[in-house]
């Protein structure tokens, strides 16, 4: 199976061991380190679903069996999210070679990410922000 | 670059009116500068006067820099014929954010200021960029707005530069520079002003820069604004504050000068906290993540830029890897705040 990144809706970029997703049109982001950010540079770079399972057992040096099911799941919860989209065409191309980052990596973890949602909330606070009665300080400092 | 012909017929027919305007009306120009770079504001000479009153570097344009890099062109609407042209577009396309997606696209941003409803228009030119701001009434736009203008439009400005606009607050030493970031209502403000009240280094208390080109945080406005609590904390410092009758929805200003106060315009990033307060009496410091600095700035800096640019996720991301992080846990004792962060700028 052949996915791509939601490109026209989608910032994204990876720093090091993180990757971060922001859904322009929705305002959600989404951050995940270790083994999500490794999927998604292989996504984003064009591996099919096979390709990356196998690039990520070796890179995690473990089996691809063991780590199949982990993969489709988070591959699932981005295509729920509109974050990939699945191709119905094959690639045209195989991607070869590793295009993941040389870094000391641990056991593998399932890949996931973390999900806000309410960025654009904020935005309909007051423009100058009060702070409310709750605020901070409680109390005249002494 | 994908071109928008809605919006490039939308900003030929404004420029076209206000240079009709701009023939009839004698204007200004005067250069504002932060960080690297250099913007001029061109406006009728009492509005200059009103809406550059915030910034640190202010200069007259001479023969040599007349024509700066960035150019924002200002006009208000109090005389009939000094109206833009009619809005194209239906009156909930700019929701949620303020972006008229329907009349922008690579070269060109059209938004409405819900804060001012202001119309702005933003275009990228071949040397850098042109800006057109619109206001109804530049003599009722309030206090806040003119301790922290042009918000949108600067962000835009500084991001064709590869800097980044940030929701945060930030004092520094001769060493560096501490960001200290999180949503509004975090603290960091009241850090920043009691800190800046004893004549540490003084960045910004709600917005400053990030140049992700030298990694320094660069000043944007030298004002502090206060609500009416954090106003009673600090009645007794000597600086003119400005708007202390605090009507509905204002703040109090501060508008700091150097001397008395010690005014930083760009310092390194060294580190960033991440204010949250507590029911304790002394504030501490403990460590943080990038992911958990990434958190604080993020969402808060996005929705309050209009959802940036397309860069600016990654931007952010740059900045919360620039240095360590730290969870700044706000306690009653304002005079150990100061303290402590004295103690962390000089340990840098």
């Amino acid at each position: 199976m052949n996915f791509s990144i939601n490109e026209s809706s989608l910032s994204h970029d990876r720093l090091d061991n993180e990757v971060i997703i922001v859904n322009l049109e929705t305002g959600a982001y989404y951050s995940g380190t270790g083994s999500f950010a490794d999927l998604w540079t292989l996504l984003g770079c064009g591996y099919d679903l096979a390709q990356s399972i196998h690039i990520l057992a070796l890179t995690y040096n473990t089996e691809s069996q063991s780590i199949e099911q982990d993969v489709q799941e988070c591959i699932n919860h981005l295509l729920d999210r509109s974050l990939l989209i699945e191709n119905s065409a094959s690639p045209t191309q195989s991607q070869e070679g590793n295009p993941l980052p040389t870094m000391v990596r641990g056991a593998w973890t399932a890949p996931t990410f973390l999900e806000f949602t309410d960025m654009w909330e904020l935005i309909k606070l007051d423009p100058v922000h009060d702070v409310d009665d709750s605020g901070w300080p409680h109390s005249m400092p002494s | 670059m994908k071109l928008n012909p809605l919006a490039q017929q939308f900003a030929n027919d404004l420029n076209t009116h206000i240079s009709q305007w701009l023939q009839f009306h004698p204007t200004q120009l005067t250069n504002i500068s932060i960080g690297p770079v250099s913007i001029s504001l061109q406006a009728e000479p009492w509005a200059i006067e009103l809406i550059t009153q915030a910034f640190l570097c202010i200069n007259q344009p001479s023969a040599n820099n007349s024509h700066q890099k960035h150019h924002i062109i200002i006009w208000d609407g109090t005389l009939p014929n000094q109206k833009p042209p009619p809005k194209p577009w239906g009156p909930i396309d700019h929701e949620p954010l303020g972006i008229v997606k329907s009349y922008s696209d690579d070269q060109i941003r059209c938004a409405v200021d819900f804060e001012t409803n202001a119309l702005i228009v933003f275009e990228k030119t071949a040397t850098g960029s042109r800006t057109l701001i619109w206001f109804p009434d530049i003599t009722k736009l309030p206090q806040w707005y003119l301790a922290s203008p042009f918000r949108i439009p600067l962000s835009w400005i500084l991001s064709t530069e590869n800097i980044q606009m940030v929701h945060g607050a930030a004092l520094a030493s001769p060493l560096g520079a501490i960001l200290l970031a999180g949503k509004s209502g975090s603290g960091k403000s009241t850090t920043a002003l009691a800190c800046a009240f004893e004549r540490k280094g003084y960045v910004g208390d709600d917005y400053c820069a990030y140049d992700v080109n030298t990694k320094e945080l660069l000043m944007v406005y030298r004002t502090g604004k206060m609500t009416a609590k954090t106003l009673a904390l600090f009645l007794n410092q000597s600086y003119p504050i400005k708007n202390q009758s605090l009507a509905d929805g204002e703040k109090a200003i501060v508008y700091f000068s150097d001397p008395p106060a010690s005014l930083v315009s760009r310092s390194p990033l060294k580190k960033i906290l991440l204010p949250k307060i507590t029911s304790e009496l002394e504030s501490q410091i403990r460590p943080a993540t990038s992911q958990d600095a990434l958190q604080a700035i993020l969402p808060t800096t996005m929705s309050e830029l209009m959802g940036g640019s397309r860069s600016t996720p990654k931007r952010l991301l740059m900045l919360s890897h620039a240095a360590p992080a730290f969870h700044l846990n706000l306690g009653e004792n304002i005079g150990q705040l100061v303290k402590l962060i004295s103690s962390c700028l000089d340990s840098i």
